[in-house]
């Protein structure tokens, strides 16, 4: 399994991941590795092990054994911070947007732009150049806002949730980790969101990853090339979509193969 | 699809979107200010001279040095309760310490003192998590009662402190102009920085903040320090005024502080409020305390008047706030 670090080595590579709490195996021995443009489905039943990974790649949860890789390089998070500050952005189950700012406030939330020259040094805001470059950003999106100024607590939950994620894509995340990102929508605005992350990875220039979390299989199944399986913190299946079927992967979640 | 963006963009620029619905607010507030102005014109001719205007100018000054920085710890979501006892600690330090270590050794030790209290709450809110209420509200009672016991519970007489709180540049008394600075200061500090932007981020979406990497704790205490500064510029002021410190001086001073800051728009659950709005909402305390006197209304009704405009500020607030959420 182990391989030399190595200029074509994968985006994300991660050997041996475990958590453990007291006796709870969280996560016990978690392998894999993922590749450029990848998207990948996280699936599993409730405590699968499933957000403790997802935590444990941002920088959230620090895991009890294992490495991280980054192109074969290894990583080590005690922050989300420091993850942020190697491409691994995270887009949470309850949004993490401030609800009284406007898009480009919570675009550049925590890594606000300052103006040039004294005013800078005290720390005075570039509202203009933030802004600016926000608005720029969400116009290259599939998803349309009637008012670029309005604040996040006027839009609804879907909206919300294309915020979110743009904003993971603004900063250019490698990796991008979504936990839950349709749980609280309807039909149609789940569609909405799935389209869009459909759209951001087949338009990225730059190589990039992403992990969806979900429990609904029909979300994941649109979306996705690649499903994880974790069960009881374990990882029992890596499978191609093209290469399964739905039942198969239900079959691994319930835990039928046991 | 260009165009449909460049409606979408240009409409709200135009209009300069829905950031108006804020002016209104503060806009409402100055017209109740006018009102008042006008209707104590009417009532009493010494109203609006020159020296009467000055005067509440003046009478205002320690309410609104420390309204400012307390309004920016009500938008970050946090209290503090502490600032009359507080200043009076301050100035009872600065009294007593005068006589042997000189006037500015006193201020030194004086704003030592102050720092301390902020210390406290911040300590207390931050380490121990501690509700910032309940944390304000010991160090309110507590200092009080040092403020007593640095005394022996007398008024302490200090000479020669003068200057700070009654000379006067163009006829206006310099706690007017301390106080103008401070209002400037912090409105620009909320308004135009990263910090005051992580402020209104620590109250509008707290979990928000967090993830987003904002120093969170860091910000708490050092909001805590700013209203313990603008505590301990009210004390001396209120020392050098009287030319003494009395332990019974500035008693309610922080009701009428989270008055002005909730009648300014600053909202009890946080993220809400801006130094313009709690500065007018200043000005008509000031206005209606001092319109009252000249119409010679026994104090009483002041602190009842005084309560009641908290009560409805703040039912007004809880109507804001579950207006936003049904919307």
């Amino acid at each position: 399994m182990t391989r030399p670090v190595r200029a074509g080595a994968p985006l994300l590579e991660i050997r041996g991941l475990s958590k453990h709490y007291g006796t709870i195996r969280a996560l016990d021995d978690v392998s894999f590795h993922l590749g450029r443009d990848e998207v990948v489905g996280l699936l599993g039943d409730n405590g699968a092990g499933k957000s403790t990974l997802v935590k444990c790649l941002a920088g959230a949860v620090i895991p009890t054994a294992g490495e991280v890789y980054l192109h074969g390089e290894q990583k080590v998070f005690s922050t989300p911070a420091e993850a942020r500050r190697e491409g691994i952005e995270t887009v949470y189950q309850q949004l993490a947007l401030v609800d009284i700012f406007d898009i480009a406030a919570n675009f550049y939330l925590g890594r606000e732009m300052t103006r040039t020259g004294w005013r800078g040094r005290f720390g005075m805001l570039d509202r203009r150049s933030m802004k600016k470059r926000a608005r720029a950003a969400v116009e290259l999106l599939p998803a349309r806002f009637p008012n670029l100024d309005a604040l996040i607590e006027t839009m609804s939950g879907g909206q919300r949730q294309v915020v979110a994620i743009s904003r993971a894509g603004f900063w250019g995340g490698r990796l991008l980790l979504l936990d839950e990102p349709t749980a609280a929508l309807g039909v149609k605005e789940a569609a909405a969101v799935l389209e869009m992350i459909g759209a951001m990875v087949s338009a990225a220039e730059t190589d990039m990853a992403m992990i969806v979390i979900s429990h609904n299989m029909d979300h994941v199944w649109s979306i996705c090339t690649r499903l994880l399986i974790l069960r009881q913190g374990r990882l029992v299946a890596d499978l191609l979509k093209s290469e399964t079927s739905r039942q198969e992967v239900v079959a691994h979640i319930t835990g039928a193969f046991d | 699809m260009t165009a449909d963006h460049d409606e979408a963009g240009a409409g709200p620029r135009r209009l300069r979107g829905l950031r108006l619905s804020r002016i209104p607010e503060a806009g409402a507030l100055v017209v109740v200010l006018l009102a008042l102005a006008a209707f104590f014109t009417f009532r009493s001719e010494y109203f609006l001279t020159a020296p009467n205007l000055v005067n509440i100018a003046t009478n205002v000054a320690v309410l609104g040095i420390i309204a400012a920085p307390a309004t920016m710890l009500l938008i970050a979501g946090q209290f503090d309760l502490s600032v009359g006892s507080a200043a009076v600690f301050v100035g009872m330090v600065m009294a007593k310490t005068a006589p042997g270590v000189g006037i500015w050794g006193a201020v030194l030790l004086a704003l030592a003192a102050g720092l301390a209290v902020g210390l406290i709450n911040a300590v207390g809110v931050v380490m121990f998590r501690v509700n910032a209420i309940i944390t304000t509200l010991a160090t309110l009672a507590a200092f009080r009662g040092a403020a007593k016991l640095v005394s022996n519970g007398q008024t302490l007489i200090l000479p020669g402190f003068g200057t700070l709180g009654t000379h006067r540049i163009f006829s206006v008394p310099l706690p007017a102009y301390i106080f103008a600075f401070v209002a400037v200061l912090s409105f620009v500090i909320l308004k135009y920085t990263v910090f005051g932007k992580h402020i209104y981020a620590m109250g509008g979406g707290p979990r928000a903040a967090r993830l987003a990497g904002i120093p969170v704790k860091r910000y708490i205490f050092i909001a805590f320090l700013l209203s313990a500064l603008g505590t301990v510029l009210a004390g001396l002021i209120i020392v050098s005024q009287l030319g003494a410190s009395s332990p019974i001086a500035a008693q309610g001073l922080e009701l009428q502080v989270v008055t002005a800051v909730i009648l300014g728009g600053a909202s009890l659950s946080g993220g809400r409020g801006s130094i313009l709005g709690t500065m007018v909402a200043v000005f008509i305390i000031g206005v209606l305390n001092n319109g009252l006197n000249l119409l010679s209304v026994p104090s009483f009704w002041q602190e009842i008047i005084l309560g009641a405009l908290l009560l409805g500020a703040v039912a007004f607030d809880q109507m804001r706030i579950r207006l936003a959420k049904s919307s």
